[in-house]
């Protein structure tokens, strides 16, 4: 076990710097305060689970779930950095076994997303003012962040493996998050999408970390929560598993 | 006991052998050096003794342990520097430093000493707050060499660890890794630059094409291997080319060189024939020898002389 908390220190710490947690920081508050408040002049507020919602509220707690998608990529895409400059080997042939490497990268997106996360909602702190937030609410709104960084962090990985320049390696992730936040319920409900998006929306796993979130912190009640969670938790186990059965190829 | 025990190692790549039936001993405590031109099996066999590949076929133990079921135990007593570069684009010099060491389980207090030491004995105090990612590759070389010494180790694998090093810092480098092996260290090192080996090692593995040619040490290798010669002669002025001409229609020298314009050098197995015969054409070319002499052969010469005859 200590193994793997150190490899999850280093990977903390040689993958986030104050850089990079500021770029992880700046884009859902840009979303929280510029978007957010810009849209609500044409977008009134609206139902969503019985309760009326105004639009900043419900972008900036979707924007939270934004900052675990960017932590877990930012941290799962270690193992890239470790492999184009030697340290994944030099990794491997110190006293630590493969699971423990990929252990502690899990490990830490976890501990990133949910310092970014806790950041985060700090900043979106004045928008979410007035938001009636039970402990019970918290601890599973901080449950649904914890699996949907595993869910991202091992995306990332599989990225991270099966990429190996950084022109594809860019483009791809790149590709991904976008499509991944554009076709998720972090700026739209997706019960009030079109049918195409709302099916999209429906594979996206953002969709239900992002409602999964709202509804613990929000207190949104809805009644497919545990059906979402659950929808989550699978995806996320699901795209472990594949990440490590992938991890376990990888050629020294 | 011995540090390192290799019993006919194979491994192929597709079908291609990189290794075939390398077989060797090193003692606990020694410095052994493993020379070989590019892609003769050096770094394939590093990676299989640090358990980083399985070989096709054959044994060997590391530090008493078995390379297939004892690969944890091993790697927790080695150290390994590898020939690609490692690190950490990000991570400042001293920051790098301190945490291999914390990842080592190297206590908090130990690792200051560490890193203050290893940042001036690699010379790296004046970079300690620059990013790796920002250093020149020596630097990173250096960072990548003083890294491995954050640990407690009983054995060290160095696989051409001057690369990028300049000559002032590699004898630096070769200095306080012989002292390490003073101290008792057993180091296996791989390398292109034969005085190098010279300088650093007691035995000499040369592997060529994935078989170990011979083993021994550098003294016995050029007293076995050495007989080949160079003879250099310089003259007051410029030798003419059918001095030159003549020396190369003599077929007992290997080669004929000219060095530069008063200068000249043959290789050959017999020094003394050759002084003699290049006395007899100075005489006859007029020419004023300022000095003439057979120098000892080198490593280098031992070691052409072995892997072209190898081949």
């Amino acid at each position: 076990m200590r193994n793997i908390f150190r490899l999850a220190y280093r990977a903390f710490v040689s993958s986030l710097d104050k850089p990079t947690l500021f770029f992880i920081l700046i884009f859902p508050a840009f979303l929280i305060f510029v978007m957010g408040y810009a849209y609500s002049g044409i977008i009134p507020s609206f139902m969503l689970g019985g309760e009326t919602i105004s639009y900043p509220v419900f972008l900036a707690s979707g924007a939270v779930t934004l900052v675990v998608v960017n932590s877990g990529m930012t941290v799962g895409t270690i193992i890239w950095f470790d492999r184009k400059y030697g340290m994944y080997e030099q990794i491997l042939v110190g006293p630590f076994r493969r699971y423990e490497y990929m252990a502690g990268i899990i490990l830490a997106t976890i501990l990133v997303s949910l310092l970014s996360a806790g950041l985060a909602l700090t900043i979106a702190s004045p928008v979410l003012a007035g938001t009636p937030v039970t402990l019970p609410g918290l601890l599973y709104a901080g449950l649904t962040l914890a699996v949907g960084s595993v869910l991202f962090g091992s995306l990332a990985l599989i990225i991270s493996i099966h990429l190996r320049s950084s022109e594809s390696f860019n483009v791809v992730s790149n590709f991904i998050f976008f499509t991944i936040l554009f076709t998720s319920s972090v700026f739209y409900p997706a019960e009030y999408a079109p049918q195409p998006i709302k099916l999209v929306a429906e594979l996206n796993p953002l969709t239900y970390l992002a409602d999964a979130f709202r509804a613990g912190l929000l207190g949104i009640a809805d009644s497919n929560i545990l059906f979402k969670t659950g929808i989550l938790m699978a995806e996320g186990f699901a795209l472990l598993a594949v990440a490590s059965l992938m991890f376990s190829d990888i050629k020294a | 006991m011995y540090a390192i025990v290799a019993e006919s190692l194979v491994k192929t790549y597709g079908g291609v052998p990189a290794l075939d039936g390398v077989s060797f001993e090193v003692d606990r405590g020694e410095v052994f050096g493993f020379l070989g031109p590019n892609g003769a099996g050096k770094t394939t066999t590093i990676k299989i003794l640090t358990t980083l590949i399985k070989p096709t076929a054959g044994r060997a133990e590391v530090l008493g342990c078995d390379i297939y079921r004892m690969g944890h135990e091993i790697r927790r007593r080695i150290g390994v520097v590898q020939q690609q570069e490692s690190y950490e684009l990000n991570l400042s010099v001293e920051k790098a430093l301190d945490l291999y060491g914390f990842i080592w389980g190297v206590p908090r207090s130990r690792r200051r000493e560490l890193v203050d030491e290893l940042l001036i004995r690699f010379g790296l105090s004046e970079v300690r707050k620059v990013k790796a990612g920002d250093l020149s590759i020596g630097m990173r070389r250096r960072l990548q060499v003083a890294r491995e010494f954050m640990h407690d180790m009983e054995l060290l694998f160095l696989d051409e660890p001057t690369i990028g090093l300049d000559p002032i810092v590699r004898r630096q480098t070769l200095d306080f890794i012989k002292s390490k092996a003073r101290e008792g260290l057993t180091i296996f090192f791989t390398t292109h630059i034969l005085e190098e080996a010279e300088y650093l090692c007691d035995r000499i593995a040369m592997i060529n094409r994935g078989r170990i040619v011979v083993v021994d040490t550098p003294d016995n290798l050029k007293r076995e291997f050495g007989k080949i010669r160079k003879v250099e002669m310089r003259a007051k002025h410029s030798i003419p080319d059918d001095f030159i001409m003549r020396l190369m229609a003599d077929s007992s020298f290997d080669r004929v060189s000219r060095i530069d314009p008063q200068t000249v050098s043959v290789i050959c197995s017999t020094p003394g024939e050759a002084i003699a015969q290049m006395l007899r054409l100075a005489d006859k070319f007029r020419l004023e020898i300022v000095s003439i002499y057979a120098a000892e052969p080198t490593l280098e010469d031992v070691f052409i002389g072995i892997i072209t005859s190898d081949a």
